[in-house]
C-alpha cells in the first residue's frame, strides 16, 4: 500500500522546438500517512512531478502506481498552486460536491461528504454553504478548493504551494491540515519554498535540483545536515542557519543549544550541536 | 511552461521571415489573401499552398505546430466539406450519387467544399507564419504604423496599439491558465473526452466559468497597474523607430504584384 513513482522521465513539447525535460530518472514513494517535502529551485521540476503523481501528465519513462494499480486522474488528489482560481460553481457547497459527483458518489452522500469537508477546514457550514464561492476573501476560497479534494477523500493527496499567497492564519490552517491528514492516514507530497513552516513536519524530504532527485531521506537527517541544501542551490533555511549560528557561539552564551534549536523547530530537530555551552553573560539575546 | 500555444506565440529565429519589417509582413499577408480570395483555380491554389510551405521552411517553423493551429477549425474544415459534397436532392442534382433515397453525394460538390477549406487553411497558416516569426511588440507597433493615417480622423490609434498589444500578450498566458483549470479539474474527476456532444459541452463549464473570472480580474488588474504607471494612451514614443530597409521594399515590391496576377489571371 503506497503511492510509488518509479524511474519517471517527462519532457514537455516532445518532439517541437518548444521541447524541454522537465524530470528524470525520479524515484520515490510515499506510505499512507506519511508526508514527504518536495524542496527545489524554481524550474526545478517540482510542480511537474506533482502533476505526473497525480495522473494528470503521463511521464515518457517510468510508472507511478497507486496501491498497486496506476494512477489515475482523481485517485490521487491535487491541491493546484492557489486552488482557488478553480471555483466555479454558484454555491460553495455545490463546488466542493463536485468532485464525490465526478466519482460517481451518490448527491447525498456528496453533498454530506461537502458538509464534512467544510467543517474540516475550519468554515461554518451554516454560514457558507449557500454563499458564492467568487464573494470570498483569498483565504477562505483557498479553504473551499482545499475542501473540494478533501471530499473526495482520497488516499494520497498531492499539494503545489499550499501556502502561497496566505497571511498567518492561512499558513497556520496549511501546517494544522498537514497534521490532520497525516493523522488521518492520507499520504501526502508537498512542494513548498516555505522550508522553515514544513521541514519539521514532515517525514521525507526530496531535494530536486535542474529536474533530478540531488538528495532524498529523512527530514531529521536534513536537519542535522542542512549543508545538504547547497547540493541543491538552495540556502539555508532561516532556523537551520539560525541554529548553527547558535553552534558558533561556543563560550559566549548559557543554554541548551539543541533545545532551543529544538523549540525553534518544532520539537524536530535532533542534529544541533551537542552539549551546554557555558555561562558567562546570561541569556541569548542579553547584552554583550 | 508546458502549454504549447499552436496560435499567435512568437517562435524566436534569426531567419530572413524573422527579421523582416513586420508592415512589410502584415503587407504581405494582405496580398496573399487577396491572391488566396480573387483566385478560382486549382493551379492558383497549388501555387499558394507551394508559396505558403516555403514560407513556413525559410522561417525553420515546423509545419507540424503550424498544423496544430488547423486543429480547432478541423469542425469547420469537415463542415465546409460535407455540407458542399452531400445534397437532399440527389435525383435531380446533376452528377450526384444517391446513397438514401434523395439524399446523395456530390463529387463536384465535394472538390468545390475542399476547394473552400483549404482556402481557410492557408489564410490561417498565412496568419500564423507572421505571428510565428513576429514579437508581438513589433506587430503592434506595425499596425500603429499603418494605421497612423487615421489618427486625422480622431481614431484612437495608439489605445487601439496597445490593446491589440496586450491581446497578443496574454493569448500564451490566457492558454496557460487554461490548461491549469483543465488539470485541476481532471484532478476532481472530471472526464473531458467522454458522453455525448451535449456532455462534453457541459463539462467545460467549470472551466470557462473560473477562465473568465480570472481574465476579467487579471484585466482589471493590469488597468490598474498601467493607470499605476502614469499610462493615458497619449504621446506615445518608441526607443527604435523601425526602418523599412532595402530587402524589405524588394520583398513587398515582388510580393504584391505577384498577387495580384495570380489572384487576377489564375
Amino acid at each position: 500500500m503506497s503511492l510509488l513513482v518509479e524511474s519517471i522521465s517527462y519532457e514537455y513539447a516532445k518532439g517541437t522546438t518548444l521541447s524541454h525535460r522537465a524530470l528524470e530518472d525520479i524515484s520515490l514513494a510515499v506510505q499512507p500517512g506519511e508526508s514527504t517535502l518536495v524542496i527545489g529551485s524554481t524550474g526545478s521540476g517540482k510542480s511537474t512531478l506533482l502533476r505526473v503523481t497525480a495522473g494528470l501528465l503521463k511521464p515518457d519513462k517510468g510508472s507511478v502506481t497507486c496501491d498497486g494499480a496506476p494512477v489515475e486522474a482523481g485517485k490521487v488528489g491535487m491541491v493546484f498552486q492557489q486552488p482557488e482560481s478553480q471555483l466555479f460553481a454558484e454555491t460553495i457547497l455545490g463546488d466542493i460536491a463536485f468532485g464525490p459527483l465526478n466519482l460517481g458518489i451518490p448527491h447525498d452522500k456528496a453533498y454530506e461528504r461537502a458538509e464534512d469537508a467544510l467543517m474540516r477546514v475550519g468554515l461554518d457550514v451554516e454560514e457558507f454553504k449557500g454563499r458564492s464561492p467568487f464573494s470570498l476573501s483569498g483565504g477562505q476560497a483557498r479553504r473551499v478548493a482545499i475542501a473540494g479534494i478533501l471530499a473526495m477523500q482520497p488516499p494520497y493527496m498531492v499539494l503545489d504551494e499550499p501556502t502561497a499567497g496566505l497571511d498567518g492564519a492561512g499558513r497556520a490552517f496549511i501546517e494544522r491540515l498537514l497534521v490532520d491528514l497525516r493523522s488521518n492516514g492520507t499520504g501526502v507530497i508537498v512542494v513548498s519554498h516555505d522550508v522553515d513552516e514544513f521541514l519539521p513536519k514532515v517525514d521525507h524530504v526530496i531535494l530536486l535540483a535542474e529536474r533530478r532527485i540531488v538528495w532524498k531521506g529523512l527530514a531529521r537527517e536534513l536537519i542535522g545536515n542542512p549543508y545538504l541544501f547547497s547540493r541543491a542551490n538552495l540556502p539555508m533555511p532561516d532556523l537551520l542557519a539560525f541554529q548553527e549560528d547558535l553552534g558558533c557561539m561556543k563560550g559566549s552564551y548559557s543554554f541548551d543549544v539543541e533545545a532551543v534549536a529544538a523549540w525553534a523547530l518544532g520539537g524536530y530537530c535532533v542534529g544541533g550541536p551537542a552539549g551546554h555551552i557555558h555561562a558567562e553573560h546570561g541569556m541569548v539575546g542579553g547584552e554583550d | 511552461m508546458a502549454f504549447q500555444v499552436p496560435f499567435g506565440q512568437y517562435l524566436p529565429g534569426t531567419t530572413f521571415i524573422h527579421t523582416c519589417d513586420a508592415r512589410v509582413k502584415i503587407g504581405v499577408v494582405i496580398a496573399f489573401t487577396f491572391a488566396l480570395f480573387a483566385s478560382s483555380g486549382w493551379w492558383a491554389m497549388a501555387l499558394l499552398a507551394a508559396v505558403m510551405w516555403l514560407g513556413y521552411g525559410f522561417a525553420h517553423v515546423p509545419f507540424k505546430i503550424a498544423a496544430k493551429g488547423l486543429k480547432p477549425l478541423s469542425f469547420i474544415l469537415i463542415f465546409t466539406v460535407l455540407a458542399n459534397a452531400l445534397t437532399f436532392s440527389a435525383g435531380s442534382s446533376d452528377g450526384a450519387i444517391a446513397l438514401f433515397g434523395n439524399f446523395g453525394f456530390k463529387p463536384e460538390g465535394f472538390l468545390t467544399g475542399l476547394y473552400y477549406s483549404l482556402r481557410i487553411c492557408l489564410l490561417v497558416l498565412a496568419t500564423s507564419l507572421v505571428t510565428f516569426t513576429t514579437n508581438a511588440v513589433a506587430l503592434a507597433d506595425a499596425l500603429t504604423s499603418l494605421m497612423r493615417p487615421l489618427r486625422a480622423l480622431h481614431v484612437p490609434v495608439d489605445d487601439i496599439a496597445t490593446m491589440f498589444s496586450i491581446a497578443l500578450r496574454f493569448i500564451p498566458t490566457t492558454a496557460e491558465e487554461a490548461e491549469k483549470i483543465v488539470m485541476a479539474q481532471t484532478a476532481r474527476g472530471v472526464k473531458f473526452n467522454e458522453g455525448g456532444l451535449l456532455k462534453r459541452a457541459r463539462v467545460w463549464v467549470p472551466v470557462l466559468v473560473p477562465l473568465f473570472v480570472g481574465l476579467f480580474r487579471r484585466a482589471d488588474e493590469l488597468a490598474c497597474a498601467m493607470e499605476a504607471r502614469c499610462y493615458t494612451g497619449i504621446g506615445r514614443t518608441r526607443l527604435h523607430e523601425p526602418v523599412m530597409l532595402m530587402r524589405d521594399w524588394v520583398t513587398l515590391c515582388l510580393a504584391v504584384p505577384l498577387s495580384v496576377v495570380i489572384g487576377v489571371f489564375l
